[in-house]
């Protein structure tokens, strides 16, 4: 069984490597995907060029959302996700440099599944990424049976 | 006995005999008697019935003797007829006697009434008499009609309300009414007699030429006004402000002056209330305008005058539109009509058309002016020229727009620089744990410090932006307030940092906290940052004591006290420790951002109320918070 892909949007270039070095500190083994805003997140899941490949960009079982992005935000993006017929399926996590509670009300409401608030160590983002692993991917991969 | 016989014996020879029985000597004697009878028979019962009616006639004697005697005279003349026929002389006779004695009786009793007869008035006699008595009716009435009509004129004079005198001869008072001794301050007569120049202060108006005028020219041709008010001299000295009006008639050949004398006083008194506000109004700075219902002026002070440039004799009369823009004249019909209803407008701010056309800012208060009914008749306006306020207020206004922006500004500053500055300082911590991980082996020990120092520096800076977006967020953050509980703050504060208070086995206090409105969320992190402050700056050798309470002050004002027996700091600390990253003990005593205490005093500034404290070093610390129970 292939674990899900997961796709990750989000603009910073080394918020995407420490998140990629944590999935791999935490023994996950799932493909993980980054683009870098939310218009090439919803490019993807629509299969546009050049995310029309399948090999290269598997389908995600899990979407995390970085809030702040250019061109189009999480915000727009996880939107645009739950009202889609096609995509509204696919559990999103929302990362936030901060808990607020507005933002986190005003996510949950547009149908966010998770938050995740970026931890200040690498340590701390492993362990995250374990319970996600624990959690999540049990759950996502579950539905894909 | 024979004698009395034959007396009475009626066989004397009948007396028709004597007429030889010839029947017209026989009857015209029978016939002329029986008349005679019986109108004398009639008379007795006349005068009876008279007598009857007339109850006050007198002489009752007298009507009843000549009644009788009239009675007899008919008895005896029947009996002349008898005697014809029967010779009855002595019965005849008897009746005779009868007859003369009561003739007599009456004779000499008519004798002796003729004085009290002939006292009995004549009937012209009593008309005259009557004549007399209506004539003396008539003149008493008309005296009692005089003395009333004295008696009225008297109480007239005396119920005058102005002072009345009468001065004859060389100014000598003859008369005086009460309101003169009302006036003067005199009893009763005390005026008469005396000078009336030495009741006046002598003035041009008023002075002996004028008295000695009056008094020598004769009949009604001088007549006297004091043309403005003159003085009276009191009988303690005062001076009384009067008017006097004289003039003269001659009056049983004698020159009498008549004079009123009113006390003017009241006038006085009113003029110099009303010169005193005349004076006020027009060495008032402000514009006082009058104006009719229909917007005609009526009055137009100087300070109008400087204000709007046109002068009293441009204004008056005119219609107050001659000073307001063409577009607010509906406004100030609005005001008149509003007025009209007893309405006072006030502080309106407005603009008014100068005599040179520009325009000027005013305020104005108008306020309705009422007659003695309480009808509105006219306006008085209150115009103050407002240019300079408007200036300064609009100054004001871009100032503190200015400040507002720049405050916005600093406060998003301060949320974008711990909010975007944290992510960085995320990374340099994330990326040097790495590279301490990478490469902490083939480390040397110091060079694994220095790293190890800047990963915790990072971490620190990263809490003191953490702090600094709390703090700034108490006000670009803010929420509308609600009541809250202060116990219930403080309950939920001491469930969370139960396991600081188990490690330092802190006695803590709440006695019973009010309910004011603020924001819970900044309740919580207030107490919580106060309560935190206690436990971190116990004492090493003793149990924490915390004791939370508060006092009424008044009903609008609370003050909450959080008091410990904590370290506490020198008294000259008490304003510095509210300030931003201000920090009395190095970090290696006691951690913290410094930043703790500024935000509670913004949100307490937040709230409205103040935030102080009261320390010694050793004797633990006062926070004492000042709330406002119903903002």
């Amino acid at each position: 069984m292939t674990p899900v892909a997961i796709l990750m949007a989000e603009d910073d270039k080394e918020d995407q490597l420490l998140a990629n070095l944590a999935l791999k500190r935490s023994k996950l083994t799932n493909p993980f995907l980054c683009v870098d805003n939310g218009q090439k997140c919803i490019d993807y899941l629509n299969r546009l060029s050049p995310y029309d490949d399948l090999e290269k960009y598997p389908d995600p079982g899990l979407i995390i959302l970085d809030l702040n992005m250019p061109v189009k935000d999480g915000m727009s993006t996880l939107k645009e996700i739950k009202s889609s017929d096609k995509f509204n399926h696919i559990p999103v996590i929302i990362l936030t440099t901060s808990n607020e509670e507005e933002e986190v009300i005003k996510g949950y409401n547009e149908g966010a599944d998770s938050f995740i608030t970026k931890p200040l160590s690498l340590n701390k983002l492993i362990t995250i990424m374990e319970e996600l692993g624990n959690y999540w991917f049990s759950i996502v991969e579950q539905h894909h049976e | 006995m024979d004698l009395l016989t034959s007396f009475f014996d009626g066989s004397y020879m009948p007396h028709g005999h004597c007429y030889l029985w010839r029947p017209e000597i026989l009857w015209t004697h029978v016939l002329s008697d029986i008349l005679i009878a019986a109108s004398y028979f009639s008379i007795p019962v006349l005068l009876f019935l008279i007598k009857k009616k007339r109850t006050d006639w007198k002489f009752k004697k007298v009507f009843l003797l000549f009644s009788l005697f009239i009675f007899l005279c008919g008895v005896t003349h029947l009996l002349s007829i008898f005697t014809i026929w029967h010779g009855i002389y002595g019965i005849h006779g008897v009746a005779k006697i009868a007859t003369a004695v009561v003739s007599v009786l009456s004779a000499v009793v008519l004798f002796k009434l003729i004085p009290n007869i002939l006292s009995i008035p004549s009937v012209e006699q009593i008309e005259t008499a009557n004549r007399l008595v209506a004539e003396k009716e008539i003149e008493k009435s008309r005296l009692q009609a005089e003395r009333e009509s004295e008696r009225l004129f008297k109480l007239s004079l005396n119920a005058a309300p102005v002072g009345l005198l009468a001065i004859g001869k060389r100014g000598v008072i003859r008369i005086v009414n009460d309101e003169i001794n009302e006036i003067f301050g005199f009893q009763n007569s005390e005026l008469v007699d005396m000078e009336v120049s030495s009741l006046f202060v002598e003035s041009n108006f008023f002075s002996q030429e004028v008295i000695d005028r009056l008094t020598s020219e004769q009949g009604p041709n001088f007549r006297y006004i004091s043309p403005s008010i003159i003085y009276a001299k009191k009988k303690n000295g005062d001076l009384v402000p009067v008017e006097v009006r004289a003039h003269g008639e001659t009056y049983l050949g004698e020159q009498i002056i008549f004079m009123s004398v009113s006390d003017q006083s009241y006038k006085v008194q009113a003029e110099e209330v009303r010169s005193y506000l005349s004076e006020i109004v027009s060495s008032c700075d402000d514009a006082i305008i009058g104006k009719e219902l229909d917007g005609t002026v009526t009055h137009w002070n100087p300070a109008a005058e400087t204000l709007y440039g046109y002068d009293e004799s441009e204004m008056v009369g005119e219609s107050i539109l001659k000073i307001v823009p063409q577009e607010l004249h509906q406004q100030v019909f609005d005001f008149l009509n509003e007025l009209k209803s007893g309405k006072k407008i006030k502080h309106i701010e407005t603009i008014r058309v100068k005599k040179d056309g520009s325009l000027v800012n005013v305020m104005l208060t108008i306020s309705p002016v009422k007659d003695f009914d309480g009808k509105v008749i006219g306006a008085s306006v209150i115009a103050r020229d407002i240019t300079e306020n408007i200036n300064a207020k609009k100054a004001l206004e871009r100032q503190n727009r200015a400040l507002e922006r720049s405050n916005k500004e600093l406060e998003s500053f301060a949320f974008i620089a711990s909010h975007d500055l944290k992510e960085p300082l995320r990374k340099i911590i994330s990326f040097g744990q790495l590279i301490k991980e990478e490469v902490e082996a083939k480390l040397e020990p110091d060079t694994k410090d220095y790293l190890q120092y800047m990963i915790s520096a990072t971490v620190r800076m990263q809490s003191l932006l953490q702090s600094l977006l709390t703090y700034s967020r108490v006000t670009s953050r803010a929420k509308p307030f609600e009541n809250v509980a202060l116990n219930q703050v403080i309950k939920t504060v001491l469930t969370d940092l139960e396991l600081k208070i188990e490690e330092t086995e802190a006695d803590i206090q709440v006695v019973e906290l009010p309910e004011i409105l603020a924001e819970p969320s900044q309740m919580y992190q207030l107490f919580q940052n106060l309560i935190s402050n206690s436990l971190k700056y116990r004492k090493s050798d003793e149990t924490p004591r915390i004791k939370i309470y508060s006092e009424q002050v008044n009903i609008h004002q609370v003050t909450v006290f959080v008091e410990d027996n904590g370290i506490g700091f020198e008294q000259k600390y008490s304003e510095q420790i509210f300030e931003m990253f201000k920090r009395l003990h190095g970090r290696s005593e006691y951690e913290g951002t410094g930043v703790g205490l500024a935000i509670c005093r913004k949100i307490v500034e937040h709230h409205g109320g103040t935030i102080m404290a009261t320390s010694s070093p050793g004797e633990g610390t006062v926070i004492e918070l000042h709330f406002n129970m119903n903002e």
